[in-house]
């Protein structure tokens, strides 16, 4: 449930702020401990009803398929009436499932909690469309990444706040490609699963990328004592502990963000 | 609420504001809009006017730059222009129809409509205000030879207009009681009778809201006859026993969570292009709470729409963007620094370009 937030672990310096700052991060929370406590207390024909309601109110439906853009390319994106209404998804489930979609990104993208789609507390009656958003998401994280020339020019770069952007991207592209794995694991066919792994290994690639930039900057430091600016220091010590939070998860064991393993 | 409202779009206009009042900024000399108005284009003195009517609407008119006289007057025009337009919009306005909705849908989208009146009455009530201080200023015009500028806004019973908005006001209040008295007249009747879900999930949520709220504006209303009270309060309770404690906080928790829902999907902050809300949001729970939202209900679009509803296809998308750190108060130092010294977050925006 919702509530299992408030314990929330090891954040980033100087994110909590931002964490509040962000659009979403109060409004989803608060929709999930409501809804949630419907979801809880409501029967079959009361969930049924609610999801009626919904259905029938245009402001709460759920665009999906929103990785399809970059597969055929930009400007070519699937535009017939049978495509957009099939991408057009109504109902309680999908409401439900886009808060949780969202807040645990805020979560990913902010903080180095391992599991922040599952901090969010999915139930199985959303789940259905939970992974469906979930998995559309990291393909559109991956394919934008895939397509971003100037995420090798970065990774070259000596660190600064852009870095720090991309490290945060890396970091929400994995922990949402993880968490879609895991969810849709028993639907994914071989050839869908290994594709993951295709796309894990080269988020890891890019990632690592960073790390030893990041890395080498730091010893250059260390070692010609050289005088940095506070704002360069400061970016340094946010992706050190950007890049950090998932390697302490692993050296404890409580890791579930990992590299994807052959089904 | 509706402060809290107010301090978010004070925020968010803060850039506006500064755009408005660049596109009214005196050229050496010049009267503001005469600039403008001389030349053929009427849009341009037109927008000079709309930056107008939102520093006033957002009560920030009064420490803009002082207006001409000749700028006065046309600016008192366009005011009183709006304030006519807003009176006879409420006197058409369709709360004034002779029957009530005869469904709880139909009283929804009434009451959405009457909300939106209402803040568009606040408005013409901040217009009635300025204009009365633009008068000492627009009194002063003397129109040279071959000058066209209207001035029988001069002529203007100010006094009248603040009547009839005062009386609009009154109109407009005895309306929305009763209407709130019928509708929960309805959702008894359909908690007494239906055993429709949907119907019913939405009644308890009508007699949530005016099962509290009614009995208090009554017991402040001298025109409510008092035996008209005592039986809405006698409505509320059997309607209360009618649906049950477990229901009615089972619809709260339901359309709370929804209502918290729409707030995630299409509102806006005030910083970072809409994702970020103000930095005093941390200290602040008004200003955490505030966000700007659609004056209507929103119909989404497909996300490779033109202009998109809501604005962005999902927040995550753009959220990695903000570059983030923490600025230190000297220039320069080592890393020896430590986090006692420093001062908040500070915000800058990788191009979108990199994603799309």
């Amino acid at each position: 449930m919702t509530r299992t937030l408030e314990r929330w672990g090891a954040v980033s310096t100087g994110e909590p702020s931002l964490i509040s700052r962000v659009v979403g991060t109060l409004e989803y929370l608060s929709a999930l401990r409501n809804l949630d406590a419907f979801l809880q207390a409501a029967s079959r024909e009361e969930l049924a009803a609610a999801d009626k309601f919904v259905s029938s109110r245009p402001q709460f439906t759920v665009f999906t398929q929103l990785a399809d853009r970059f597969k055929q390319g930009p400007g070519t994106a699937q535009t017939s009436p049978a495509a957009q209404q099939a991408s057009q998804k109504r109902g309680l489930m999908w409401v439900v499932a886009l808060a949780r979609l969202e807040a645990g990104a805020i979560l990913a993208t902010f903080t180095t909690l391992s599991t922040p789609f599952e901090m969010v507390g999915p139930t199985k009656w959303e789940l259905p469309a939970y992974k469906e958003l979930l998995m559309d998401g990291a393909q559109t994280h991956y394919l934008a990444l895939a397509n971003d020339s100037n995420v090798a020019t970065v990774a070259l770069k000596l660190p600064d706040t852009e870095t720090l952007a991309y490290i945060r991207r890396l970091n929400l592209a994995r922990s949402m490609l993880s968490a879609a794995a895991r969810s849709n694991a028993a639907e994914l066919s071989p050839h869908d699963w290994s594709e993951l792994e295709v796309e894990d290994r080269q988020l890891l690639a890019t990632r690592d990328r960073f790390v030893l930039r990041v890395n080498k900057s730091l010893n250059s430091y260390s070692k010609e004592s050289k005088t940095i600016t506070g704002e360069q220091y400061t970016t340094m010590k946010t992706c050190i502990l950007a890049l950090r939070g998932e390697q302490v998860e692993l050296a404890a064991g409580t890791a579930w963000k990992q590299t994807i393993k052959p089904k | 609420m509706r402060h809290t409202a107010i301090v978010g779009l004070l925020a968010l206009f803060g850039c506006l504001v500064l755009q408005a009042l660049r596109a009214v900024e005196p050229v050496a000399g010049v009267p503001i809009f005469e600039a403008e108005l001389k030349t053929t284009d009427k849009s341009s003195a037109s927008s000079a006017v709309e930056a107008w009517h939102k520093l006033i609407e957002q009560g920030l008119a009064p420490a803009a730059t002082a207006l001409q006289p000749q700028d006065a007057v046309v600016l008192l025009a366009s005011l009183k222009a709006q304030i006519n337009k807003t009176l006879a919009l409420g006197n058409e306005h369709p709360a004034f129809d002779k029957t009530a909705p005869a469904t709880l849908d139909d009283f929804e989208k009434l009451f959405w409509t009457m909300h939106v009146f209402s803040n568009q009455m606040t408005s013409a009530g901040r217009f009635l205000d300025y204009a009365q201080t633009l008068l000492p200023t627009a009194k002063k015009f003397k129109p040279k030879k071959n000058d066209n500028t209207d001035v029988t806004v001069l002529q203007t019973d100010w006094a009248g207009i603040k009547t009839e908005i005062a009386d609009l006001w009154q109109r407009f209040a005895e309306r929305d009681r009763d209407l709130r008295v019928a509708r929960l007249n309805l959702a008894d009747k359909v908690m007494t009778e239906s055993n429709d879900l949907t119907e019913r999930l939405m009644a308890a949520l009508q007699l949530d809201l005016d099962g509290d709220l009614l009995p208090q504006l009554l017991a402040k209303d001298k025109t409510f006859p008092e035996y008209q009270t005592r039986k809405v309060k006698e409505t509320v309770e059997h309607a209360r026993t009618m649906a049950g404690r477990d229901f009615i906080q089972k619809s709260r928790w339901l359309f709370t969570g929804l209502h918290w829902w729409i707030r995630g999907r299409y509102g806006m902050g005030t910083a970072a292009d809409g994702l970020l809300k103000d930095p005093a949001a941390i200290k602040s729970h008004q200003v955490m709470f505030g966000l700007i939202m659609p004056v209507r209900t929103p119909i989404p679009t497909a996300p490779t729409a033109d202009e998109p509803v809501p604005f962005v296809d999902r927040r995550h998308h753009y959220l990695w963007q903000f570059e983030t750190r923490q600025i230190v108060r000297d220039a320069k130092s080592t890393t020896t620094i430590t986090n006692k010294q420093f001062v908040p977050t500070s915000v800058s925006i990788t191009h979108l370009s990199h994603f799309y």
